[in-house]
C-alpha cells in the first residue's frame, strides 16, 4: 500500500474500535525510524486532512499526526522540525475541536531535547490565550497541566521571559478544576514556579484558585489506578500554600478562621499548615494576629479529646514561637540602630511569651491543678521552639513549680508538678546551650527528685515514684548539670529501684526502660553499678517472681552488644558455684540460652560463633562436668537449656571449628552415649553430647573409626539404659546421623541395622519412631512402610506398646530443639509432614469403620497426634471424611485427644461452619458443653478449648441456628463461670458476654 | 465549647497486664480463687461514657479499691469519679455492675460504691447502684442498656 493510502486508512480508521489504525500508525512510525521515509513526508501527506474544512476530518488528521509524534523516539526528530511542528500545532489551538489532539502532539514534542525556550514560550502563551482548559474533558485538562508542569520544571528562561503573565495564565487555567489527578499536578507546579519566578503581582489570583480547595477532602476509590491518597493531596496542597510568603500571608486569616472547625481531620490539617508555614507568614501580620491564633490553639488543646488534634496543636505552637524567634535575629542583623531594635523586639517577644506564661501561672497556682498536665504540655511546646524561649520559659515556670511543690502535700499534685518539670527537662536534653539556665536552680531541682519511701499498694504513690525516677534519668542525661558523683548516685538510685523486689510492677517496667536508655550513653556506669547489683540480688533472692524480674532485666541489658559478654560471663560464673536455688539456676540457664541465641541471630560478624565457642560453650561444658564430678549436678531442665545454647553455637560454626570442637570434647563426653552409666548425673551429660553431635553440619566428620559399630553401641544404650535422658539422647543421635547420611542406600542400611519393620514385642518403639522421623524428613518411602506397620502391628500384636506408639507419632512430626531440625542443618524436605499425613491417614480412614472399639480409640489418638503438625489447609481438604471421627473422638476420655480434637473442630467452625449445621444443636453444642465440666478427662486445655469453640459458634451461626440451644448454653456457661481455674473463667467471661448479647 | 461534664480529664498510664502467668496456672489440682486482680481485669477496660478512654486510664477504677472474698462470695468495688459533681457516676457504677453480673458466678453478692468523699451525691448514687429493683428497672430501659453495652464493648474485647 502506498504511503498516501496508509495515511488515509489511518485517518479514517482512527475512531474505529479495532486497532487497525493504530497498527498503521505503528508501521508509519517504524518506517520513519528506519529512515525509509521522513516525518516531513507524512506531514505533507496529512496536510489536506489537517487543513480540511470538515472539523471531524481535521480532528482525525491531527490525532494521527499526534499519534505519530508520540510513537517516534527522540532520534527521529531534527531541531527545525520540532520548531516548525510546535508553531504549527500551537497556531491551531484556537480550533477547539482539535485541541485534545493538538495538546497530545505538543505533549509528545515537549519531552524532546530540541524543545527549547522559544517553543516552550510559544506553547505556554498559546495555551493561556487560546485554550479554555476547563471547558475540556479531564484527560485533555490533564495533558495541558502536564505540558505546563514540564515547562515550569525544565524551562526557567521561558518563565522569566513571560513573567507575571505566566502566573496569571496558570491561575486562570486552574480556576474551577475539580479532578484530584489534575489538582495533584497543579499543586506540584506551584512550589516549582515560586522557586523560579516572582509571583507577587498575581499572587492574589493564584492564592484564590488554590486556597479554595483548603481543607481538601476526597474519598479515594479502592480501585484507583492512580493511587492518589487523600493524604498525598493534602500534603501537596499544603506545600503549594506554604511555598511562598506571598501565598502564606494571604492564608493566615482564613487559616485562623478554620482553626475553629469542628472536624478533627480539618483541625489537624489547619494546624499542620500553620506549623509548616509559620516561618513564611508575613511577620507583621503574624504578630498582629499572634495572640488570637495562640488563644485558639490553646482552646483546642484544652477542649479536645482527640490525641491527634492535641499533638498537632502543640506542634503548631512550637513552630509559631520558633518563627517569632527567627524573625528577631534577621531584623537585628539588618538594623542600623541595633540597640533600639533589640529592645523593642525583645519586648515584643516577651509579650508573646507572656500570653502563654501568664495563663500557665494561673493554672499552676490554681487550687485543684486540674489543667496542670495540659499546661505542662503547652509550656513544653513553647520551650521547645528555641533555646532562647526555653530559658525565658524555664526561668518563669520553674520557680512556680518549685514553690508549689514545697507547699503542696497532695500526692496527685506533687506528681503533676514533677511531670511538668520533667517535660521541661526533656526539652533541655534536646536543645543545645540551655543547661546553664538550669544550673542556678540546681539545689531546688534536686530537692524535687529526692526519693521518698513509697507504698506499693497505692497506684498514686507508684506513679509519683515513676515520675521522679524519670526526672532523675533526665537529669543524668543533661550535659554539665550533675557532677560525676551525682550521676553515680542517680544511677544507683535507679538501680536500687530496679533491683528491689518490693518495687511495683509498673514502676519496675518504667525504671528498666530508663536505665536501658542510659546504658547507651553510660555503659561503664551500668557495668560497674547496675549489673553487679542485679547479679548480687540474683544470687541471694528466694523469690521466683524476683528471679524472673532480674533475669528479664538482664536479658534486656544483654541485647546491648557492649554489655552482652559482661553479662554472659557473669551468668556462667554464677553457674559454676553451687548454692543457687534450682529455680534460679533454671532461669539463669534459660537466660544464657536466650542471650546466646539473640546474639547469634543479630550478629552477622564472622567469627562470632568461634568466640562464643571459647567464651560460652567451653566454660558451660566444663561447669557441667565439674559439677557432675562433685556430686552437685544441674537439674535436667537447666541442662536442656544449656544444651540448647551449645547447639546454637555449634550449628552456627564452620565445619572446621566443629571438627576441632568435637575432637576435643568427644573423648571427654562421648562415652555418655556409648556406655550405660550407673549414675543419673553422669548419664544426664549425654544431653550435652546429643546437642553437640546433632548440631553438626552433614559434612563434618565424626571421627569414631567404625561408624556402624559406634551407632550399634549407641542403639544398645537407647534400648538398655535405665536413665531416660540417656535413652533419649541416644535416640536423637541415631536419628540425626541417619538423617544426615546423604547416600540413600547407606542410610537405609544404617536404619535397618538399628530397627527393622514390622515392630516385634522386642522392638524399642521410641527408637523405632526416631528412625521413622529421620527417614520421613528425607521423604524416604521406607518411613511410611514403617509407620504403617507401627499402626497395624502394634495394637494387634503388642498392645502394651500402643501408648508408646501413640506418643511416637507426635515424636515423628513434632519440632525438636536440635535433633533432625532445620536449625541444625538436618535434611528436612519440603512438605514432608504433609506427605506423611497423606501416606498414613488414608490407612486409618480405611481401617476405622471395621475396627474394634479399642483399635478405634487407638486410631483416633494417632490421628490427633498427626493433626497437631499438619497445616489446616491440608486438614480442611479431607474434613468431610474426618468429621465423624472427630465427633467420635469428643466422646472419648483421653484429655490430649479431646484437646486436639477441639482445636481441629475450631478450624471447622471457622472455615466450613455449614458442615456442622445439621448436628449443631443435637450433637456439637451438647458435646462441647459436657467438655466444660471439670473432670480428669476434661483438663484445663479441654475446658478452655470447649469454651472458645462455643464462643466461635456464636460468631459463625445465625440467631435462628443457635436459638434452640440458647438456654442450655447460658446455663452451662453460668456454671462454668465458677470453674476453679482462672484460665477457664477468663474464656467463659468472653463467651458468656457473646451469648448474652446475641440478637435476632 | 464542649458540652461534656469533664471536658479534659487527667489521663493516667495503664499497665499492660495485671497478672503475670504463674506456674500453677496450668495445674488443675490448684484452686485459683477469684481475687481483686481478676475483678480489676474485668472492669479496667470499661469505656468512660463521655470519653474514648477506659476507667483505668481515668483512674476511676483502681486495683486497691476492690475487695473480694471468694469463700463468702462477696465483691465490693469502689470507684472514684473524675470530678465530685460528675453526673455520669451512676452510669459508670451501672456499667461496672452489669459487667460483673455478666462475668462472675451467680453465687456472688456484688456491691458497687463510690469511694468515700469523692462525690457530692455519694450516698444517693450508692443507694441507686445497690437497689436491686432500681437496677433491674434501669436494665429494662432499651436506650440505657445500649449505652451500657457500648461502654462494655471495650471491656469484653
Amino acid at each position: 500500500m502506498s504511503d498516501a493510502r496508509l495515511v488515509e486508512a489511518a485517518v479514517f480508521g482512527i475512531e474505529q474500535p479495532n486497532n487497525k489504525a493504530i497498527e498503521i500508525v505503528d508501521d508509519i512510525a517504524s518506517s520513519i525510524e528506519s529512515g525509509k521515509s521522513t516525518l516531513l513526508h507524512h506531514v505533507q501527506l496529512l496536510q489536506s486532512y489537517l487543513t480540511s474544512d470538515a472539523s471531524d476530518v481535521r480532528s482525525k488528521g491531527t490525532q494521527v499526526l499526534s499519534l505519530i509524534l508520540t510513537k517516534l523516539s527522540k532520534d527521529a526528530f531534527q531541531k527545525n522540525s520540532v520548531s516548525v511542528l510546535v508553531t504549527f500545532l500551537t497556531s491551531r489551538l484556537s480550533d477547539p475541536i482539535c485541541v485534545p489532539q493538538l495538546l497530545d502532539g505538543i505533549h509528545a514534542l515537549s519531552r524532546l531535547p530540541f524543545y527549547g525556550t522559544e517553543e516552550a514560550k510559544q506553547t505556554s502563551l498559546s495555551i493561556f490565550k487560546d485554550v479554555h482548559v476547563q471547558s475540556f474533558q479531564q484527560r485533555t485538562r490533564n495533558v495541558a497541566f502536564q505540558i505546563i508542569e514540564k515547562i515550569v520544571k525544565d524551562h526557567p528562561k521561558t518563565l522569566k521571559q513571560i513573567g507575571d503573565d505566566f502566573v496569571l495564565g496558570l491561575a486562570q487555567m486552574v480556576d474551577g478544576e475539580k479532578d484530584p489527578r489534575n489538582l495533584m499536578i497543579v499543586f506540584q507546579i506551584i512550589p516549582a514556579l515560586v522557586e523560579r519566578i516572582n509571583i507577587q503581582k498575581y499572587a492574589e489570583d493564584l492564592f484564590e484558585v488554590i486556597f479554595c480547595y483548603f481543607p481538601i477532602t476526597f474519598r479515594q476509590k479502592s480501585d484507583d489506578p492512580f493511587e492518589i491518597s487523600p493524604d498525598d493531596l493534602k500534603v501537596a496542597l499544603r506545600n503549594a500554600i506554604i511555598s511562598s510568603p506571598y501565598l502564606t500571608t494571604q492564608a493566615l486569616k482564613p487559616l485562623i478562621e478554620k482553626i475553629e472547625a469542628t472536624s478533627a481531620n480539618v483541625k489537624v490539617d489547619v494546624l499542620d499548615t500553620v506549623a509548616s508555614g509559620a516561618d513564611k507568614f508575613d511577620q507583621k501580620e503574624l504578630l498582629a494576629n499572634f495572640e488570637n491564633i495562640v488563644d485558639l490553639i490553646r482552646e483546642d488543646i484544652f477542649m479536645t479529646s482527640d490525641e491527634r488534634v492535641l499533638e498537632h496543636a502543640l506542634g503548631a505552637l512550637t513552630a509559631l514561637y520558633a518563627s517569632i524567634s527567627s524573625y528577631k535575629d534577621s531584623q537585628v542583623m539588618n538594623s542600623d540602630a541595633m540597640d533600639v531594635e533589640m529592645t523593642s523586639e525583645a519586648t515584643i517577644k516577651q509579650n508573646k511569651l507572656d500570653i502563654i506564661l501568664d495563663e500557665a501561672n494561673v493554672q499552676l497556682t490554681s487550687e485543684d491543678l486540674s489543667q496542670c498536665d495540659l499546661t505542662g504540655k503547652i509550656v513544653e511546646a513553647v520551650a521547645r521552639s528555641c533555646a532562647e524561649n526555653f530559658v525565658v520559659v524555664f526561668n518563669e515556670i520553674a520557680p512556680i513549680l518549685f514553690k508549689r511543690f514545697e507547699k503542696d502535700e497532695s500526692l496527685v499534685h506533687r506528681r503533676q508538678i514533677i511531670v511538668a518539670l520533667n517535660r521541661l527537662l526533656k526539652v533541655s536534653t534536646e536543645l543545645k546551650n540551655v543547661q546553664s539556665a538550669l544550673v542556678s536552680f540546681h539545689d531546688r531541682i534536686l530537692a524535687v527528685y529526692r526519693i521518698e519511701s513509697s507504698s506499693n499498694e497505692d497506684h498514686e504513690h507508684a506513679t509519683l515514684h515513676t515520675s521522679r525516677l524519670r526526672g532523675i534519668q533526665l537529669l543524668i542525661l543533661l550535659d554539665n548539670f550533675l557532677t560525676d558523683n551525682e550521676k553515680h548516685l542517680g544511677i544507683k538510685t535507679l538501680t536500687e529501684c530496679l533491683v528491689n523486689s518490693d518495687t511495683d510492677d509498673s514502676v519496675h517496667q518504667k525504671v528498666l526502660s530508663y536505665i536501658l536508655e542510659l546504658a547507651d550513653i553510660f555503659p561503664n556506669n551500668i557495668c560497674t553499678i547496675t549489673l553487679p547489683e542485679l547479679f548480687k540480688a540474683l544470687k541471694s533472692t528466694q523469690s521466683t517472681k524476683h528471679v524472673d524480674r532480674i533475669t528479664h532485666s538482664l536479658k534486656e541489658f544483654g541485647t546491648k552488644k557492649y554489655l552482652f559478654s559482661n553479662i554472659e560471663m557473669s551468668l556462667i560464673d554464677i553457674l559454676s558455684t553451687t548454692g543457687l536455688r534450682a529455680t534460679s539456676e533454671l532461669y539463669v540457664a534459660r537466660l544464657i540460652q536466650e542471650l546466646t541465641h539473640s546474639t547469634l541471630e543479630n550478629n552477622t560478624e564472622n567469627g562470632i560463633s568461634g568466640s562464643l565457642m571459647d567464651s560460652v560453650a567451653t566454660p558451660i561444658l566444663q561447669n557441667v562436668i565439674r559439677r557432675a564430678e562433685n556430686q552437685c549436678p544441674f537439674e535436667l531442665e537447666s541442662l536442656k537449656e544449656l544444651a540448647r545454647a551449645i547447639s546454637f553455637i555449634v550449628s552456627a560454626s564452620s565445619t572446621q571449628a566443629q571438627s576441632e570442637f568435637i575432637q576435643h570434647w568427644l573423648p571427654l563426653i562421648g562415652n555418655t552415649v556409648t556406655e550405660i552409666k550407673p549414675k543419673d548425673e553422669t548419664a544426664n551429660i549425654s544431653i550435652m553430647t546429643s546437642a553437640i553431635l546433632c548440631s553438626l553440619d552433614p559434612k563434618t566428620i565424626i571421627s569414631v573409626g567404625d561408624m556402624a559399630g559406634w551407632i550399634k553401641h549407641i542403639a544398645e544404650v537407647a534400648r538398655q539404659s535405665p536413665h531416660s535422658a540417656q535413652r533419649q539422647s541416644a535416640c536423637e543421635i541415631i536419628a540425626s546421623v541417619i538423617n544426615k547420611t546423604s547416600n540413600s542406600s547407606l542410610r537405609l542400611e544404617l536404619a535397618n541395622s538399628i530397627s527393622g519393620a514390622p515392630p516385634t514385642p522386642d522392638t524399642n518403639i521410641t527408637l523405632f519412631c526416631w528412625v521413622i522421623r529421620a527417614l520421613a524428613a528425607c521423604k524416604d518411602k521406607i518411613a511410611y512402610d514403617m509407620a504403617r506397620s507401627l499402626l497395624t502391628s502394634t495394637i494387634s500384636q503388642i498392645p502394651k506398646a500402643s501408648a508408646e506408639a501413640i506418643a511416637g507419632y507426635n515424636l515423628i512430626l513434632a519440632s525438636h530443639p536440635w535433633a533432625v531440625t532445620r536449625n541444625t542443618k538436618g535434611v528436612l524436605k519440603l512438605l514432608y509432614q504433609q506427605r506423611f499425613y497423606s501416606e498414613i491417614v488414608p490407612t486409618i480412614l480405611q481401617g476405622f469403620p471395621s475396627a474394634s472399639k479399642e483399635t478405634k480409640t487407638y486410631y483416633l489418638m494417632v490421628l490427633s497426634r498427626i493433626f497437631q503438625h499438619v497445616p489446616k489447609t491440608i486438614l480442611m481438604h479431607d474434613i468431610e471424611k474426618l468429621l465423624p471421627l472427630l465427633i467420635e473422638a469428643l466422646r472419648l476420655t483421653d484429655p490430649d485427644l479431646k484437646s486436639t480434637t477441639l482445636e481441629t473442630i475450631s478450624m471447622v467452625i471457622s472455615e466450613v461452619p455449614n458442615l456442622l449445621r445439621l448436628d449443631l444443636t443435637s450433637t456439637i453444642i451438647p458435646l462441647h458443653l459436657e467438655s466444660m465440666i471439670p473432670s480428669a478427662e476434661n483438663s484445663i486445655a479441654v475446658r478452655c478449648s470447649a469454651v472458645k469453640n462455643v464462643r466461635l459458634i456464636a460468631d459463625k451461626f445465625t440467631y435462628q441456628d443457635l436459638q434452640p440451644a440458647m438456654y442450655q448454653v447460658l446455663k452451662a456457661l453460668a456454671k462454668a463461670a465458677d470453674d476453679h481455674k482462672r484460665l477457664v473463667r477468663q474464656e467463659v467471661v468472653k463467651c458468656r458476654t457473646k451469648w448474652l448479647l446475641l440478637e435476632d | 465549647m464542649s458540652g461534656k461534664i469533664n471536658a479534659a480529664p487527667q489521663v493516667y498510664d495503664v499497665q499492660q497486664t495485671v497478672r503475670r502467668e504463674s506456674p500453677t496456672d496450668h495445674d488443675d489440682s490448684v484452686h485459683d480463687p477469684i481475687d481483686a486482680d481478676e475483678i480489676y481485669e474485668l472492669i479496667r477496660n470499661i469505656n468512660d461514657p463521655e470519653h474514648p478512654l477506659t476507667l483505668e486510664q481515668l483512674n476511676v477504677t483502681q486495683r486497691a479499691h476492690i475487695h473480694v472474698d471468694d469463700a463468702n462470695s462477696t465483691v465490693l468495688v469502689e470507684f472514684t469519679p473524675t470530678i465530685p459533681h460528675c453526673s455520669m457516676a451512676t452510669l459508670i457504677g451501672l456499667c461496672i455492675r452489669v459487667r460483673l453480673l455478666r462475668s462472675l458466678p451467680e453465687r456472688f453478692k456484688i456491691d458497687i460504691k463510690i469511694a468515700e468523699g469523692t462525690h457530692q451525691s455519694e450516698e444517693e448514687v450508692n443507694k441507686q447502684l445497690n437497689d436491686k429493683e432500681r437496677v433491674a428497672a434501669a436494665l429494662e430501659n432499651i436506650h440505657l442498656i445500649e449505652v451500657v453495652n457500648q461502654c462494655l464493648s471495650t471491656a469484653s474485647a
